[in-house]
């Protein structure tokens, strides 16, 4: 069992250690994670129907500015070998996975507040002129760093078993869970709030207002929004010209 | 005129060195992302070694450049290479000794891009690439299917990594070719202009989409009992979230970068509004 748990373990780490991003990022699916962990523990088929059912939930997860809405690899973690071992339905497995889904946004923060210190330990060593140390504070540290964070809960809840896992979500009462998933609905707005802050122009904020009523209204889908948006940025251009063009005569 | 096609023709990087950076930038973009500076040191991490490189004979401008690449930066991983490629080659050009390109032209192209390519990107990447496979094999997946488990998957790696690699190139030979030209016809404040346009017409629909609060606050008069959710509907859709990034944007821009505070106070504040059932 703890070679199984070590094993879950390092499957988290790989999904989200974010060693190369893009492998990551693929393998992190419940989809793809079910069919390993239940590899993990001897029956790839009953994995990958957890899997792919915890998957139907996250289908159009995205992590806009880096920000993960919810941690769709800690759920399948945690929620997928407790549903082996226990023999529990799928669909309990996708209210196991729920919560956890939501505890992982919480490493990952804790995790870009220790990247913090990286960010300052890096700029020291740039102003010593010790530009070897960087790629020890940009890549590995950080992804050991990762390691301990993504590795230890996953270990101790596929080690001490469901009974944990139930207790642990017993404990905390409703409201404190409910109030979790309503402020990782809430967390987006951060990334979304400081990409604005970083594009920098006051005057252009109209154009975030009208995109975000826009969709609001319409729902439409994202690659529709780009269209539009670049028919708005040309159009604004046209005006531009004509305006300077204007100007000049 | 005559200087900077001579110059335009030297070149100090090679394909191995555009390889290595491309391959760095894969491999940590996402590993040392922290709240203040996000991607900042995988973009550094990139660089490093093509930038010492560069600026072998003048460790002061070494330096000053190692600052300028390890600043603030966070846009989408595969669509972003193109700023790497447009960046090194500017830098490869201030290094050849055309200092028409400043540190400033640098930085503000690539904090001009960077917000159009994460917009254009992660609506592509996550909105189509990543989720449309998923909806058509996921089903065939329940089933008991293996392998079309891992067909999104594949698709995903083989678009990011072809795609990424290209723009990297891209980028490269781009700025090697047009973009002082673009720099003296005053194209490119058009272009950012536009980028940034598009950029926040997409963080827009991007928010309304992905932040979700709504309010479970009823009004009971004699005869019926109104929701106030509806009432809101009725005046502007998603009111509650645009506040929230709104008010998330105004406390950023009036406290500083203070995110981990901000985030505290954002969990805080909802757990204790789903406590007394106002959310």
């Amino acid at each position: 069992m703890v070679i199984k748990a070590a094993l879950v373990g390092l499957l988290y780490w790989l999904a989200m250690g974010r060693a190369n991003y893009y492998f990551s990022f693929a393998f992190r699916k419940p989809v793809v994670l079910g069919v390993f962990i239940g590899l993990v523990f001897g029956d790839v088929r009953i994995g990958l129907l957890y899997g792919a059912t915890i998957q139907l939930m996250y289908m159009g997860g995205i992590e806009a500015g880096g920000n993960i809405p919810s941690d769709q690899g800690l759920a399948a973690c945690i929620a997928i070998p407790a549903a082996i071992i226990n023999n529990l339905d799928p669909a309990t497995a996708v209210v196991l996975a729920v919560p956890f889904g939501v505890l992982g946004v919480l490493i990952n923060n804790v995790r870009r507040t220790i990247n913090s210190f990286y960010n300052t330990k890096a700029d020291q060593f740039v102003e010593k002129g010790e530009y070897d140390k960087l790629s020890k504070f940009s890549f590995l540290l950080p992804w050991l760093t990762n390691g301990v964070l993504y590795f230890v809960p996953v270990f101790v809840a596929t080690l001490y078993g469901p009974a944990v896992v139930e207790s642990f979500i017993d404990v905390i009462p409703e409201w404190l869970m409910n109030g979790l998933g309503n402020a990782g609905n809430m967390l987006p707005a951060l990334g979304f709030a400081l990409t604005l802050v970083v594009m920098g122009k006051k005057q252009y904020l109209p154009f975030f207002v009208l995109g975000f009523f826009l969709y609001a209204i319409m729902g439409f889908s994202m690659l529709t929004g780009a269209v539009l948006g670049i028919c708005i940025a040309l159009i604004v251009s046209l005006f531009k010209q004509h305006s300077e063009e204007g100007e000049q005569a | 005129m005559s200087t900077t096609e001579i110059e335009e023709k030297k070149t100090i990087v090679t394909k191995m060195d555009l390889l290595q950076a491309w391959w760095k930038w894969c491999l940590a973009v996402e590993v040392p992302v922290s709240f203040d500076r996000m991607q900042a040191l995988a973009f550094g991490y990139s660089l490093s070694k093509i930038l010492r490189k560069l600026y072998q004979d003048d460790p002061e401008e070494l330096q000053e450049a190692m600052k300028r690449h390890i600043s603030m930066f966070n846009t989408n991983c595969d669509w972003g290479s193109i700023i790497h490629g447009i960046t090194i080659s500017l830098e490869e050009q201030r290094a050849l000794g055309n200092k028409d390109i400043t540190p400033e032209v640098i930085q503000s192209l690539k904090i001009g891009l960077m917000g159009p390519m994460a917009g254009i990107g992660d609506s592509v990447d996550q909105g189509i690439v990543a989720t449309i496979p998923l909806a058509i094999f996921v089903p065939m997946a329940l089933e008991g299917s293996v392998i079309a488990a891992f067909i999104p998957a594949i698709i995903y790696l083989v678009w990011s990594y072809g795609w990424s690699w290209f723009l990297i190139n891209k980028g490269y030979s781009l700025g090697k070719n047009s973009v002082l030209e673009i720099l003296h016809s005053g194209k490119i404040k058009k272009v950012i202009d536009s980028a940034s346009i598009v950029g926040l017409f997409m963080i827009g629909c991007l928010s309304a989409s992905y932040v979700k609060v709504t309010t479970a606050l009823t009004f009971t008069s004699s005869t019926s009992t109104v929701a106030l959710q509806s009432i809101l509907d009725g005046m502007l859709p998603k009111f509650l979230p645009f506040c929230v990034v709104m008010g998330m944007y105004l406390y950023i821009t009036k406290k500083g970068p203070k995110y981990l505070r901000l985030i505290v106070y954002t969990m805080l504040i909802a757990i204790v509004l789903t406590f007394f059932h106002i959310i």
